[in-house]
């Protein structure tokens, strides 16, 4: 169960305790923050760094604060973070002290109470169900607003809605936020950057105010849809997939995984580093999402399992659930490549994953596979397309491609001489590492225009030089 | 569906949607797939379906992009150099910080001396340098990669000025005629660079409608390749309203072998000098000036500053010995530069006349006859007159400031050795820092041994406020002390113990830390650059 901001407004003991909560949502303040199925936990810093845990079962909450408010400042801000940045919290297993504080809480049933142990306890189905129900209401609820909000929009017609401020974007965004739809929240922000950005920005406002509203048409025909497509419309929207979805529909993938590309952007007071990996044999490509405040590193690759490799070819409940720790391992970085398994959300893209099972490091190889031609890059967009709308980007690796120009415009181009447009990205480094030396580039195709990553390039005496090209936009 | 047709298709949409339904409705035509889907539903307002309509036209557009045939660029040539290591690459990378040390020349120098590659990691921040020393610097080391991508980007065209060709005089021309005022003096030095006369008369043509900062700034572009061929030009200037203006032209014409007012000040000069031979207690030269400035002098731009701080008459002799090439003097009075520095010593205006001296070894940079002479003798009197505790006389102070602009850096370094083996009591008294900055980098072994000696001497026996004062120049050592020292230099330092924990004792050592993490910098770039050198020569281990 996930708190929504009217609950949490709710509990909060005074307005107070709830405006200081506010500030103590900043994420340069948290560390150790995490979240299991029933529990949520982490270290707050306030004059010395607090111990917050909250059960979300049974809701209880405890915090190692002085504070004789209950509950207090750090509790509420753990519960705001959640309502608001469910995604940016990653999953885990609880810890010793928050397991041993939660199973305390479980024997402390009143007299009477046959609840078994947690590690036992059934699923309140019941219980479940009805959470689910009131979410799905809420959720309904911000689309139905959304939709009205789409309607004016477009009733009053788009013209001059360049010169509307901020604002008029945050607003929508942040009801959304409280209906507990954050992925249509973050759809809304991004359509404020379109007006007045281009000649032709009235079409691409356009454009994506229709995708926005054929989300909303399929949210409201779910029930009438394959279940990935509905679990792909749900993570869409901002549901989260939970442990058990995951384990349950989320498709592992033994391979040798190389971190092709990466990138870090801001989105709303986080750090977050976008990781591309691709499967040598499967030919797979997995999105790593980490997320990070302030200064604070992001998380390292996960520890290098005693398991040997071929163990994690198939997904087994018996490690389906392991969450693998972050502290002092090697960092995320583009030319690593490492044995393993990822383990795929569920939807139809199955783009991003989480490491399940990290087996040895191994050298970066000197080919890996990729497309041939600027065509099957867009046919392979195409079909991706067809099956996912609402798709932002791919990622693609285009072998033997170089930079050129035409009549001012920047064009990546392949071996046969066709050219995809450049972004707004210059070409600088490009044209620096290469030489105008053809170079496999990995590339995010977005459905106009491509921004190359990385690329490797064959270097003197059959060695291969990987170079990373976009760190941070 | 042709492309044409969606373009329409679109165009009326985006244009329903700017309007807004609720002024005009966009009747479903059909004409798109979608389109059969949506007349459909009967349930959909009007918004819902032009919206529907949108976003599944928008799917269609990114799903049906089309690649476009491009052309291919030619590729850079090879470089030619030696590739270079990461290691040197981080180390070439922290010189490029605005917070570094002035460390760039000295690794530029490196790697051009050792045949190494410029780094194509660093060339974009190479390229991007604004500063024009360092521009001319890197020009001597970026190879053809550099080249070919300074070619796509124009605020890297500057890596190819030097290339220009002929072909570019109309450009420049044009530039000159129709840029704006920066532009026009870019274009102008290029083509005086390139055509002396060609940018004379292009400059003749349209100067006298210029105001006086710009007119300047424009005659200021002649300075390069001035020959006699500018005097007629030049002269029509010398009564100018500006007055920089009249500086200017009076300076270039001062510059210029062979020129009127030259042969003017030599007349001047063998007017009023005369050298005493009789009698041993006044010989040597002396001076006897006009009782008033004379109209030709003044128009010549002679005595226009009076109110000098050592009065009108040191001033003036100044100006005139200055502007006077110093050939004549050697011809004139048929004496060596030792013997005219000499002479000039029981004088009362000869602290003027060195000074002016000084100054014409600085304003006549083209060939001086026995220049060196001249700057030892001045040198050498100069620092005898510090000895005698003259130092606050302000032509001698003035004169240490021009002669160090006008000395040779090897000639500097040589002045320095000599003052250093001898004592540092006169060196606290004059600017050495700024001295030790106008050296060639790295000293020479001598200049750093003597530096080092006199600096341990300084820092073991002394704790006063010399030691503060001398420690000023220890970045400025770190920088230039020749590799040869290095090891000498990276010896522990001992401090004068009554210096104890004091603030100025805690400065010095934190200055000398610094100091030597500087020499350990450039030595591990000298290092670092062999290795690669050597990896290269070092024969295939398959052979």
């Amino acid at each position: 169960m996930h708190p929504i901001l009217e609950q949490i407004t709710q509990l909060a003991p005074d307005e107070k305790s709830l405006a200081a909560a506010r500030q103590s949502m900043a994420p340069r303040l948290w560390t150790e923050c995490s979240l299991s199925e029933h529990a949520i936990w982490g270290e707050c810093q306030g004059s010395t760094t607090y111990e917050v845990m909250v059960d979300l079962q049974r809701f209880g909450y405890r915090c190692s604060c002085p504070s004789r408010k209950r509950p207090c400042r750090h509790v509420l801000a753990l519960l705001l973070k959640l309502a608001a940045h469910p995604d940016s919290i990653p999953l885990g297993l609880p810890p010793s002290e928050v397991q041993s504080w939660l199973d305390k809480r479980q024997q402390r049933k009143p007299p009477g109470d046959s609840l078994p142990s947690p590690a036992k306890a059934p699923v309140d189905e019941a219980g479940r169900a009805r959470r689910a129900a009131r979410r799905s209401d809420r959720v309904e609820q911000g689309i139905a607003q959304l939709q009205r909000w789409l309607e004016d929009l477009i009733r009053n017609g788009l013209a001059g809605v360049e010169l509307q401020g901020a604002r008029f974007w945050e607003e929508q965004a942040r009801r959304l936020v409280d209906a507990q739809a954050p992925g249509l929240a973050n759809r809304v922000r991004a359509l404020r950057e379109i007006p007045a950005s281009g000649p032709n920005w009235p079409q691409r406002l356009l454009f994506a105010l229709g995708r926005l509203e054929l989300l909303l048409e399929a949210y409201g025909r779910l029930a009438d849809l394959p279940d990935d497509l509905q679990s792909e419309i749900r993570q869409q929207c901002g549901w989260q997939i939970g442990q058990s979805e995951l384990d349950s529909h989320g498709d592992c993938v033994n391979d040798i995984w190389l971190v092709v590309a990466q990138r870090e952007e801001e989105e709303d007071r986080l750090r977050v580093q976008r990781n591309w990996l691709l499967g040598v044999n499967s030919v797979r490509v997995g999105l790593i999402l980490q997320f990070a405040s302030g200064t604070t590193p992001f998380p390292a690759l996960p520890a290098q399992s005693s398991r040997t490799p071929g163990e994690a070819q198939v997904s087994s409940p018996s490690h389906a659930g392991r969450i693998l720790t972050n502290s002092g391992m090697e960092a995320w970085r583009p030319g690593i490549a490492f044995h393993g398994t990822l383990q795929f959300y569920p939807g139809v893209a199955r783009l991003r994953a989480r490491v399940l099972e990290r087996g040895e490091s191994v050298p970066f190889p000197a080919e890996f596979p990729g497309q041939t031609s600027a065509g099957q890059i867009l046919d392979q967009f195409s079909d991706q397309l067809a099956v996912h709308p609402w798709l932002a980007g791919s990622v693609f690796i285009l072998q033997s491609a170089t930079i050129t120009e035409l009549r001012g415009k920047w064009f990546v181009r392949d071996e046969a001489g066709d050219g995809l447009p450049l972004s707004g990205q210059t070409p600088w480094r490009i044209l620096t590492e290469t030489g105008g030396q053809p170079a496999d580039m990995v590339l995010e195709w977005n459905g106009e225009s491509a921004d190359v990553l990385s690329l490797m390039q064959p270097g003197p005496e059959g060695q291969h030089r990987f170079r990373q090209i976009r760190g941070q936009s | 569906m042709s492309e044409w047709t969606a373009d329409i298709l679109d165009e009326r949409l985006v244009r329903a949607a700017l309007v807004g339904t609720g002024k005009q409705v966009l009747p479903l035509q059909g004409e798109h797939p979608v389109d059969q889907f949506l007349l459909q539903r009967v349930d959909l307002s009007p918004e819902q379906q032009l919206l529907l309509q949108a976003g599944s036209r928008g799917i269609y557009r990114l799903a049906g992009t089309c690649a476009q045939p491009v052309p291919a660029l030619p590729p850079a040539s090879p470089e030619s150099g030696i590739p270079v290591s990461p290691r040197l690459v981080t180390l070439l990378q922290g010189a490029f910080s605005p917070q570094s040390l002035p460390l760039l020349a000295e690794f530029l120098s490196i790697l051009q001396a050792q045949g190494l590659q410029f780094p194509a990691a660093l060339l974009p921040v190479a390229l991007d340098c604004q500063d024009r020393t360092r521009r001319s610097q890197l020009q001597q080391v970026l190879g053809n990669r550099a080249r070919w991508l300074a070619g796509f980007n124009p605020d890297w065209h500057w890596l190819l000025e030097q290339e220009e060709s002929p072909a570019d005089e109309p450009a420049w021309k044009q530039q000159f005629e129709e840029g704006a005022f920066s532009e026009r003096v870019s274009a102008l030095r290029k083509l005086r660079k390139r055509n002396a006369a060609a940018a004379r008369e292009l400059l003749q043509a349209t100067i006298t409608t210029e105001k006086g900062e710009q007119k300047r700034q424009l005659l200021e572009c002649l300075r390069e390749g001035l020959t006699i061929d500018d005097e007629p030009f030049l002269e029509s200037f010398q009564r100018d309203r500006a007055r920089k203006v009249r500086e200017l032209v009076g300076e270039l014409l001062s510059r210029m072998p062979g020129s009127r007012l030259s042969g003017r000040m030599c007349a001047r000069v063998a007017r009023c000098f005369h050298w005493d031979e009789e009698d041993s207690r006044s010989r040597g030269l002396h001076v006897t000036l006009p009782e008033k400035i004379p109209d030709d002098w003044e128009q010549d731009g002679l005595g226009a500053d009076t109110a000098m701080e050592s009065g009108s008459r040191s001033a003036l002799i100044r100006e005139l010995v200055g502007r006077t090439p110093l050939s004549f003097w050697l011809q004139h009075f048929q004496k060596s530069p030792a013997e005219f520095v000499a002479g000039t010593e029981l004088n009362a205006d000869g602290g003027a006349i060195r000074a002016g001296w000084a100054q014409a070894l600085k304003t006549f940079q083209a060939p001086v006859p026995r220049r060196e002479d001249w700057e030892t003798a001045l040198w050498t009197s100069g620092i005898r007159q510090m000895r005698r505790g003259n130092p606050e006389t302000p032509e001698l102070h003035t004169s240490f400031m021009t002669l160090v602009e006008s000395t040779s850096a090897r000639q500097l370094e040589i002045v320095l050795t000599e003052l250093l083996q001898q004592s540092i009591d006169v060196l606290l008294m004059l600017p050495v820092e700024d001295w030790l900055a106008r050296l060639t980098v790295p000293w020479s072994v001598e200049l750093s041994q003597e530096y080092l000696r006199i600096t341990r001497t300084l820092f073991r026996k002394q704790s006063d406020t010399a030691v503060m004062q001398w420690s000023a120049t220890l970045l400025r050592a770190a920088l230039g002390l020749s590799p040869e020292c290095f090891d000498a230099a990276l010896e522990p330092w001992s401090l004068n113990s009554s210096s104890g924990a004091s603030w100025a004792a805690s400065q010095v050592e934190a200055l000398l830390h610094r100091f030597g993490e500087v020499i350990r910098l450039r030595r591990e770039f000298r290092e670092e650059a062999c290795r690669c050198t050597a990896v290269l020569s070092e024969p295939s281990s398959d052979n």
